[in-house]
């Protein structure tokens, strides 16, 4: 019940095209199609701070909170803000082939199974004391949230690097 | 290769369970052209998908990780004509693709993938183009197609690679196997490696005999002296009374092997000590050698001090192992090789016991090996980090004084010593644990032979002096042993070492060496870039880029920051090498030139001129060091350099710092206008040479640099459009993409974005002139 309550009304909307863009129309009636959600912070607050720019590179509008929006809104900019990168959380790391890189590391993710290489130790890098990011051989990235809810083997293995 | 093969196999690699359905999809005659596999399902899990592209129609087969459909037999086709369809475009960001199926008047499909298939989607979207366009004449032969991608990772890679950048270190051998590719570097000092060994082996053997010197001198002498002794006190009739006169020869003996022991050893800790040294010294030059041949990529994605403290701590281990610990090892291995030999030549049996405890430790020691070399890795990693701080701070001094935050700075160099002592302290744990255990082994093996020793010699079979042997010799060898454990810590630090070291000299240059070198010589300047795009990591920086510059014309680059202009600089100076298209210098791709002859050519002055720790005459002619002075000092007079430096007290041999702090930045920039002249390069590339300075400063600067681009190609890049008045052709920039070209009135009458830009850029001169 709280989201009703700090919900605001907002003067825009957002709607999907049948491009599968978003096009966004602001207060007075104007529509910009092929607009993008830009999150501003999106490792330290990924839920505040996101920013619709046009496809010019310009900021339509600034919000705050995602969650004060109402629902129909925060779930299209939900979705595109999830479309817009691809970080797998990493929950268990199943083995890894070798102590030496490159080595193939095996995961369960917040996605699914899969397998990637990591080329050079400095790959693994700590963000904040227990969030740890791991980027592949081709340059995508992985996170763990909280290397402390890990089991012990993949704190382990993740303790190697870091 | 005709099409029908082709798509026989690509039906064939699919899947099983999918090629029957695919098969009634497919009409008689027509054939599969390309297949990707989107490795993503619509909520952006992982799992496989198939897309395929035929003659007639587009079929796709939903991957559907998410929703626990596994069974792929089940899996509807969908399909698509290609009639229905005008486009297919991929898209890539931030690790994500997307494959979008454009219709006539919406979105007919979007497939998702991860990072890792963006070089095959576009392939497949190059394919379908390809279909679109209606040229089947184009010919699949997927031999050719498939060159494109890396074989390790699947991303893009260039022509003639055999592995992507990306991937392009070489698959690491294990690090104690690191050691082993020492080697190498101790092949060419093998001489002195022999005579060390050969000295260890003589030191060995000395030490050893003065224990083999103790058995005759207790079972002849002393043991049947005694006996004497007692049977004479028993009033029994004692025999002949021992010599005494071997006595003074066995202590002689035993003063002579010292001395030999000492002498021997000498020899060998300074030979071994010295060629150790040597070949860390060839180590460390090997690797500054390597790091300057490695493309700008590698710097950019490396931090100063852990390169520096690769090159200098981590080679510093190397030596350290080599000259002192490498020569314990190998003369503790021939010691416990001596006695072990010696001790079953006087007793089988007993040196069996004596031996038993070995494999224990053996074991323990390859238990402990693993965990010790991460710890080491570790700790070497947080040194560099450590490092890594100095390295930030120090040239940021004024930054961090300015700001008032040298506590912070004293924190965070605090935080990451605390890890060095964590990662270290690790070690210690563990180490603390390992090496009393082996203490304790020993121990326990000296009671065992204490054991059966009594009892052998009890019951007549050994004499004294044998056991006697036998306890001196185990305790040596269990010392020996002790000593040997300790040295698995130099061991596996220096194989942590040896493995940083070579993951530098393992990595191979992105700008490769061409095969067969075309010697550029002395080029007219004709530059011609053809369709070339740069892709740095996943996000595109440069698109298409179709330019061809005249032999002495002058380029202006303009447009805002982020358009790719300085990319586009450092791919002509060879910088990097371009994903697609190419660079043409006088009609030869410059791929083709060796890269140090391509880049004489070349004369770089760059916003932030750096000058390295020198004097000003040797600053000017880096790009020559054996220029004359008179062609420095004219070089300085044209660069409008001359005057300034005739004020400072040493003239041109006034030493600048590490980064020329006692100059301005104009003067600093005057020098290195006058450092691109001297080396009288073809192809000059100004890159926001006057940005830096200003107003006042920037009127003199140019005049140098009119000088300075008088009859050379030159490229521009410039902020202020005032700077390129004197520019042949202007080129705007925006997104990677040129968007404008022509002379300064042409481009005005465009109204276009350069109108803008100079517009803007009067308007605040005005402002300020007013003001």
């Amino acid at each position: 019940m709280t989201e009703i309550k700090t919900t605001i009304d907002p003067d825009f909307y957002v709607v999907r095209d049948n491009w599968g863009h978003l096009a966004f129309v602001n207060s007075a009636g104007v529509r910009h199609s092929k607009v993008t959600a830009v999150p501003l912070f999106p490792i330290s607050e990924p839920d505040h701070w996101v920013s619709i720019v046009s496809s010019t590179g310009e900021e339509l509008i600034l919000i705050e909170s995602i969650d004060q929006l109402p629902i129909a809104l925060r779930t299209i900019i939900k979705e595109e803000l999830s479309f817009r990168e691809l970080i797998p959380k990493i929950l268990t790391v199943r083995s890894v082939s070798g102590t030496t890189e490159p080595c193939e590391w095996i995961v369960d993710t917040d996605r699914g199974l899969t397998k990637f290489v990591l080329n050079n130790e400095e790959d693994i890098r700590r963000l904040s004391a227990h969030t740890v990011q791991i980027v592949d051989a081709t340059g995508v990235r992985f996170r763990v949230d909280d290397t402390r809810k890990l089991d012990r083997k993949s704190q382990q293995y993740i303790e190697w690097y870091v | 290769m005709n099409l029908a093969s082709v798509s026989r196999d690509l039906l064939r690699s699919l899947p099983s369970q999918w090629q029957g359905g695919l098969r009634s999809h497919l009409e008689e005659g027509e054939s599969i052209l390309a297949v990707f596999h989107p490795d993503l399902d619509r909520k952006l899990w992982f799992s496989e998908g198939l897309i395929v592209l035929s003659s007639r129609q587009i079929l796709s087969i939903e991957p559907t990780g998410s929703d626990n459909a596994t069974d792929l037999e089940s899996s509807k086709i969908q399909t698509w004509n290609i009639a229905d369809s005008v486009d297919l475009q991929v898209h890539e960001q931030n690790g994500l693709g997307t494959i979008e199926l454009l219709g006539a008047e919406s979105r007919l499909k979007a497939w998702r993938f991860s990072g890792r298939k963006t070089a095959e989607a576009r392939l497949f979207a190059a394919e379908f183009a390809g279909v679109k366009s209606g040229d089947s004449t184009v010919e699949v032969d997927d031999s050719n197609s498939l060159t494109g991608i890396c074989p390790s990772c699947g991303g893009g890679m260039r022509e003639g690679e055999a592995i992507c950048s990306s991937c392009s270190a070489a698959p690491a051998l294990p690090p104690t196997k690191s050691l082993w590719r020492l080697i190498r570097f101790a092949k060419p000092r093998a001489g002195s490696i022999a005579l060390g060994f050969i000295l260890t082996l003589g030191s060995a053997a000395a030490t050893q005999i003065p224990l083999l010197l103790t058995v005759p001198l207790v079972d002849n002498v002393l043991s049947p002296h005694q006996n004497w002794l007692e049977m004479k006190a028993a009033g029994k009739d004692p025999g002949p009374a021992v010599s005494f006169s071997m006595v003074p020869y066995y202590l002689l003996g035993l003063i002579l092997c010292a001395i030999l022991a000492w002498l021997l050893s000498w020899a060998k800790t300074y030979v071994l000590a010295s060629v150790g040294e040597q070949i860390s010294a060839d180590l460390r030059n090997q690797t500054y050698e390597h790091l300057q041949k490695l493309s700008l990529e590698f710097f950019g994605g490396k931090r100063t001090g852990d390169l520096i403290s690769r090159v200098s701590t981590d080679t510093q281990r190397i030596c350290d192992f080599l000259s002192m610990q490498l020569i314990d090892f190998g003369s503790d291995l021939v010691m416990i090789f001596l006695t072990a030999t010696a001790l079953i030549a006087l007793d089988p049996w007993m040196s069996l016991w004596t031996l038993l405890p070995f494999p224990v430790i053996a074991w323990m020691i390859n238990r402990v090996r693993n965990r010790m070399r991460h710890g080491f890795a570790r700790g070497n990693a947080a040194w560099s980090e450590m490092v890594n701080v100095l390295a930030d701070t120090i040239p940021g001094i004024r930054v961090v004084k300015a700001f008032a935050q040298e506590h912070r700075e004293i924190e965070r160099f605090a935080v990451r010593n605390q890890h060095v002592l964590e990662a270290n302290n690790k070690v210690n744990r563990l180490w603390a644990t390992f090496a009393p255990f082996i203490t304790l082994i020993t121990e326990v093996a000296v009671i065992i032979i204490w054991a059966f020793g009594a009892w052998q010699v009890f019951h007549g079979q050994m004499k004294i002096g044998i056991l006697w042997f036998f306890i001196g010799a185990i305790s040596r060898l269990f010392g020996r042993l002790d000593s040997m454990s300790r040295m698995l810590a130099g061991t596996q630090r220096a194989a942590a070492a040896t493995h940083r070291m070579f993951e530098i000299l393992d990595r191979v240059p992105s700008v490769a060496e061409p095969v067969k070198p075309v010697k550029p010589g002395r080029v007219e300047g004709e530059v011609e870039i053809k369709g070339m795009s740069f892709r740095y990591g996943s996000r595109e920086v440069l698109h298409e880029i179709n330019l061809h510059i005249k032999p002495g014309e002058m380029i202006g680059l303009v447009g805002p920051s982020g358009a790719g202009k300085s990319t586009l600089v450092n791919l002509v100076c060879r910088f990097y090498d371009p994903q697609v298209g190419s660079i043409f210098i006088d009609g030869h791709d410059i791929r083709s030139f060796p890269v140090t002859d391509y880049r004489a050519n070349i004369g770089i002055v760059l916003q932030e001129p750096f000058l390295f720790f020198g004097s000003i005459a040797e600053n000017i002619a880096y790009g020559r060091p054996k220029a004359t002075r008179s062609e420095i000092i004219r070089s300085a007079k044209a660069a409008k350099a001359h005057e300034f430096i005739l004020r400072l007290p040493d003239g041109y041999d006034s030493i600048v710092g590490e980064r020329g702090q006692s100059l301005s930045g104009g003067e600093r920039q005057r020098i290195s206008i006058a450092r691109a002249l001297l080396t009288d390069p073809r192809i000059l590339i100004l890159d926001e040479a006057t940005s830096a300075v200003d107003t006042e400063t920037e009127r003199e600067i140019q005049e140098a640099l009119d000088y300075l681009v008088k009859g050379r190609t030159t490229i521009a890049i410039a902020h202020r459009i005032s700077t390129l008045r004197k520019a042949d052709r202007i080129v705007v920039l925006e997104r990677g993409r040129i968007t404008e070209t022509g002379k300064h009135d042409e481009l005005l009458r465009l109204e276009g974005t350069y109108y803008r830009l100079n517009q803007a850029q009067q308007q605040m001169a005005q402002q300020t002139i007013e003001m």
